[in-house]
């Protein structure tokens, strides 16, 4: 928990350095880079968490694993979060930066579950709809859920947009049970 | 057989269905990043209130008291068995609040307000929040009229008035809740029609048990119920079983349904049995919410904690309907020490202090009021002017003899005036001792004080003062009704009918003298 409090201030001196630097698209796509690597290896992890291996070990790996791959802003930034001893956060940091990044740009991520696999076009106009409800550019994954046992439920920040058959039916029940018109 | 068809059953069906249509359904949720000890801190649900209610799964509820950078803490008012991490939470977009109703009268209710009494759902349509901000100025007017609570050394000493606050303090096993049940039975008299007819508004009583055993509130219950005080009582309970937050919000409950009834112009009385156990259970809920420990590991807010809520007790004006809310908390204290901490915050907040002490409770003073320190900030404004003339007196004399009596323990040779201030106060507290579950009606404590301070008891021996009260008054009840209904409808006592006190007296005083020889 305190880790994402930290995360978060890492990230949003991130923000403010992309910012001000002249190829902020760049920047975005050295960090993804970096976010990929650490996410497909687990060794690359657990040098960054262990607290053994001393600082100028980490920086050498660093710089010789993404030399020619990422931008000199972000390797040193890399390395200064190394100097501070945060580097165990960095995978934390990274996924609160692309956070932010897509609040800054008006995009919201939107997570639907479905009932059963959507065609294309179907899928088509649920992201419009979707679109014209948030007023804001989305970005969605989707995944099957057959325990809906019909619709979809979509999760839109906090909101959750439930138009699934289980949940229509979880309603239907407690007014059965209640006997009263009152929903949810 | 009758025969039941099946598309009949399909009408049936049909008409329970109709109305509902198939629409999506949008909630705010967020996840369950840590549970136990009856609170959750939870990720998401960004846009939650402070206070607001928020639904878990399997029928759990929970209140939301902690809004933190990344997470929001809550107490749940349910199992926290029930929920693991992980789990999601909805939002229900109301504040905590309570099912409020005259349903409610003759109940025992949890702090949720559902009954625990196994005698049926109870039918109500309003909710109203638990937490309230009280009253301002303009809505509220002076305490005026007296709420009786048919014990003599109270009503005669520390007068209670209507939308009062009034503390109960003393050391374990003194007789606190006693006071408080018998003021609770002696409000029966408020709903009889002779009431009604000498002016006297009745009074509805809700008792908020906080951190009892169940036998003990059982056997509230039971007494109530044998003395017909059930009729217009509700009990709130949240036993010291029950997780520490359904703790925390009973008082608030029986403000919240107390003021429900003060609202529609009614005369409320909510006892808090007792706040030292409420500042307990919100000690730890608070420890548990990481909350900053203050003096004695309370937190800092452990005063408003109890100010809020007796800041609740209030005399509506006239314009709102002229309803009243009357509070007696109830304080256990260590000891007899009532410096400590909850203590002395609980008697600055209120209008006064009923001192019970345990010295006096074991010597048979009962009820163990110590009079010296005991006081009501409201005064004389909550009597009735009868009351008023007989009862200052009382007072006097009874503070004279304490002085006295000290120095009488030294000493054989007294003057004659000491001697005779000593069988003066001795008489008087004979006079104000009373049995438990058996509260007095205004006028009979009013001829037994009056007797009591003109000194027509004075040559009877000190053993036999009760009997002659019970007897006295008996006659009283079958020979000079008269008399006392004058004095009830009245509410002043002239001296006409001083006079015929003090000659019916003497008259049975002659003749009681004679059966005790």
């Amino acid at each position: 928990m305190s880790n994402l409090r930290v995360a978060k201030r890492y990230a949003s001196a991130l923000m403010a350095l992309t910012a001000e630097s002249r190829k902020p698209e760049a920047i975005a796509d050295d960090l993804l880079t970096v976010q990929a690597a650490i996410k497909s290896s687990r060794e690359l992890r657990s040098l960054l968490a262990s607290p053994v291996v001393p600082k100028e070990k980490k920086k050498a790996v660093v710089t010789e694993i993404f030399q020619k791959r990422i931008g000199g802003d972000v390797q040193e930034y890399l390395h200064s979060i190394i100097d501070k001893r945060r580097e165990d956060v960095l995978a934390e940091i990274l996924l609160q930066y692309f956070l932010l990044r897509d609040e800054q740009l008006g995009i919201v991520s939107v997570d639907v579950r479905t009932a059963v696999e959507f065609s294309a076009g179907q899928e088509k106009s649920l992201v419009k709809q979707l679109e014209a409800y948030t007023q804001k550019k989305i970005r969605v994954s989707f995944s099957l859920d057959k325990l809906l046992k019909g619709g979809f439920v979509a999760k839109v920040g906090d909101t959750t947009l439930d138009g699934s058959i289980r949940r229509q039916l979880e309603i239907l029940r407690s007014r059965l049970k209640d006997g009263s018109a009152s929903k949810n | 057989m009758p025969e039941v068809r099946p598309d009949e059953i399909t009408a049936v069906l049909r008409k329970q269905l109709s109305g509902f249509e198939k629409e999506i359904d949008i909630y705010d949720v967020g996840t369950v990043l840590q549970v136990g000890d009856g609170i959750a801190r939870l990720y998401g649900l960004s846009k939650v209130m402070a206070s607001e209610l928020i639904e878990f799964p399997n029928d759990v509820f929970g209140m939301v008291l902690n809004l933190e950078e990344d997470n929001v803490g809550c107490i749940l008012f349910g199992e926290d068995t029930k929920i693991k991490e992980g789990d999601t939470v909805k939002r229900t977009k109301r504040v905590a609040s309570m099912p409020v109703g005259e349903a409610m009268l003759g109940r025992v209710i949890n702090p949720l307000g559902q009954p625990i009494d196994g005698r049926g759902s109870i039918k109500t349509d309003k909710f109203s929040p638990l937490e309230r901000k009280a009253l301002g100025v303009i809505q509220r007017q002076p305490v005026k009229q007296p709420l009786q609570t048919g014990l003599k050394a109270i009503d005669g000493m520390v007068p209670i008035g209507r939308g009062q606050r009034e503390l109960i303090i003393g050391d374990r096993q003194t007789g606190k809740t006693a006071v408080a049940l018998d003021t609770i039975i002696n409000q029966r008299y408020t709903h009889t029609e002779k009431a009604k007819k000498d002016g006297v508004k009745p009074v509805y009583c809700i008792y908020v048990a906080i951190g009892q055993k169940g036998s003990t509130v059982a056997q509230v219950v039971t007494k109530l119920q044998e003395m017909g005080a059930m009729d217009y009582t509700t009990v709130i309970f949240a036993s010291a079983s029950d997780p520490a937050p359904l703790q925390f919000i009973a008082p608030y409950a029986g403000a919240t349904l107390g003021e429900f009834f003060r609202d529609s112009g009614r005369d409320v009385l909510v006892v808090y049995d007792d706040l030292s156990k409420h500042a307990a259970a919100y000690r730890q809920v608070s420890l548990l919410l990481r909350r900053p420990p203050g003096r004695e590991a309370y937190p800092g807010d452990v005063f408003y904690l109890h100010s809020r809520l007796l800041e609740r007790a209030s005399k509506l004006s006239d314009e709102l309907g002229g309803g009243s809310l009357t509070a007696l908390p109830i304080i256990e204290t260590q000891a007899g020490d009532i410096a400590a901490y909850i203590p002395t915050n609980v008697i600055s907040i209120t209008d006064g202090q009923i001192f019970l002490e345990p010295n006096l409770f074991n010597s048979g003073v009962r009820p163990a009021i110590n009079v010296g320190i005991s006081v009501s900030r409201v005064g004389g404004n909550a009597q009735i002017k009868a009351m008023k003339k007989v009862a200052g007196r009382l007072r006097l004399d009874l503070a004279q003899y304490r002085e006295l009596e000290a120095f009488a323990k030294f000493g054989s040779d007294l003057d004659k005036s000491t001697q005779q201030q000593l069988t003066r106060g001795s008489h008087l507290v004979e006079v104000l001792k009373q049995r438990q579950y058996v509260p007095m009606p205004v006028e009979n404590q009013l001829v037994m004080i009056y007797l009591g301070t003109s000194g027509s008891l004075d040559e009877l021996p000190l053993q036999h003062v009760g009997r002659f009260e019970k007897e006295f008054l008996e006659m009283m009840e079958m020979r000079h009704k008269d008399l006392l209904d004058t004095i009830a409808e009245k509410k002043e006592l002239t001296d006409e009918i001083a006079k015929r006190i003090q000659s019916v007296a003497k008259e049975f005083i002659d003749t009681f003298k004679v059966t005790v020889q």
